[in-house]
């Protein structure tokens, strides 16, 4: 009789130990749950948000590459830049594992991912074209984004003269200067004509100080006078222009009498 | 006395039941305490982080940095953050060697929770360059 009382003492005990054991496995359980959904990296369709300074830092990178290229530089310097700038980010990505991959665009009109055109026709085009892969894995989430870093300056030209005196013409010359096809401004201008019309012997004068006209919209008007060996001579224009970005661009036009 | 007895072995069921309530409450407190300064610290980074980029957007703060311009980047930094928060940039080239000869800071810190932003910046001049720059930023209080 007085075990039975002494087990019915200690009942109590054993639960209150048994609901704190419970207590305890449910909220490891939870503390597990919650813990393992955190270090859990998942597939994340967005972009990670050092990708769009990464993307900013390779198109400033193609830009830097054009300008050097497009003023006379090896067309080696675009790989050249992208692998220093690559390396960096393959060296210094903080917080994330970050795995970047360019790939020049090679297919006509790009070389090597560069686009040089400076034709006779008007236009002029100056372009570089990169896909660019970025792949971030973590420990919490995995990410995976694919670029387009499409750099393109160009000129439009169009002009045409009047016959002042003799060998003597009054030339206007309209340019257009775009950047990725929109509107964009224009650093300087340098106009040359072709002082007997013909290409044969290329004989390039460089007019000493046009008037330019900046109509604040990516349009020009350069207005000068052109002295050819003969009064009959075709007026050939060359017009250079560096963009603000510093990237040259060129187009040849052959000016309509009017 | 009986009665009492018997129920004895409840009350102390229903009191284990409310202290196994408080004990599960009060850890269910506890990361909600410390995640609140993660918070803050990653509203922080973000500033700084889209400060940077604002600033590197049209390729101003690569020339700022060719150019060594410090006091101008510094007027930049100072401009773009409340007048409470205090800053700290550190320029370094590819090699992690500081390039700024001068600090670029709005002073001392005056909170513990610093958070701090690495940031690869590539120039758009011909002469290419690449950059790392280090922005530490800090709130008052």
């Amino acid at each position: 009789m007085k075990k039975r009382n002494s087990i019915r003492g200690n009942s109590g005990q054993v639960l209150i130990i048994a609901s704190l054991v419970v207590a305890l496995l449910l909220l490891s359980t939870a503390v597990y749950v919650t813990e393992t959904q955190k270090n859990a990296a998942v597939y994340d369709s967005r972009a990670h948000p050092d990708f769009s300074a990464y993307k900013l830092g390779v198109t400033h990178t193609v830009i830097s590459a054009l300008a050097n290229i497009s003023n006379g530089g090896s067309m080696d310097v675009l790989v050249a830049d992208l692998n220093q700038f690559k390396s960096v980010v393959d060296s210094h990505s903080f917080g994330a594992f970050v795995k970047m991959d360019f790939v020049p665009f090679n297919v006509t009109p790009y070389q090597d991912g560069v686009w040089i055109s400076w034709g006779s026709s008007g236009r002029g085009v100056s372009g570089a074209y990169v896909n660019l892969v970025l792949n971030s894995s973590g420990t919490s989430a995995a990410y995976y984004s694919e670029y387009v870093i499409n750099v393109t300056s160009e000129i439009d030209v169009n002009g045409f003269y009047t016959l002042l005196t003799g060998s003597l013409k009054q030339v206007n010359v309209t340019c257009n200067v775009l950047n990725e096809g929109k509107p964009a401004l224009a650093q300087n201008f340098t106009v040359y004509y072709e002082q007997d019309g013909s290409l044969s012997t290329e004989e390039w004068v460089q007019v000493a100080s046009p008037s330019v006209t900046d109509y604040g919209n990516g349009t020009y008007r350069m207005s000068f006078t052109a002295e050819t060996t003969n009064p009959d001579d075709p007026l050939l224009v060359s017009v250079y222009s560096h963009d603000l970005r510093y990237i040259l661009i060129r187009a040849n036009v052959t000016c309509a009498q009017v | 006395m009986r009665l009492l007895k018997d129920n004895k072995g409840q009350i102390r069921i229903i009191e284990a039941f409310f202290a196994s309530i408080l004990l599960l409450s009060a850890l269910t407190l506890i990361p909600a305490v410390q995640e609140h300064p993660n918070d803050s610290t990653e509203i922080l980074s973000s500033t700084a982080h889209n400060i940077l980029m604002s600033l590197d957007s049209n390729g101003h703060l690569a020339d700022l940095i060719s150019n060594e311009s410090w006091i101008n980047l510094k007027s930049c930094i100072q401009s773009s953050l409340s007048p409470m928060m205090w800053f700290n940039l550190t320029v370094f080239d590819e090699n992690m060697t500081p390039i700024n000869d001068i600090p670029i800071t709005s002073g001392s810190p005056v909170n513990d929770r610093i958070a701090a932003v690495d940031y690869v910046c590539a120039s758009t001049s011909s002469t290419y360059a690449v950059y790392i720059i280090r922005l530490q930023l800090a709130g008052v209080g």
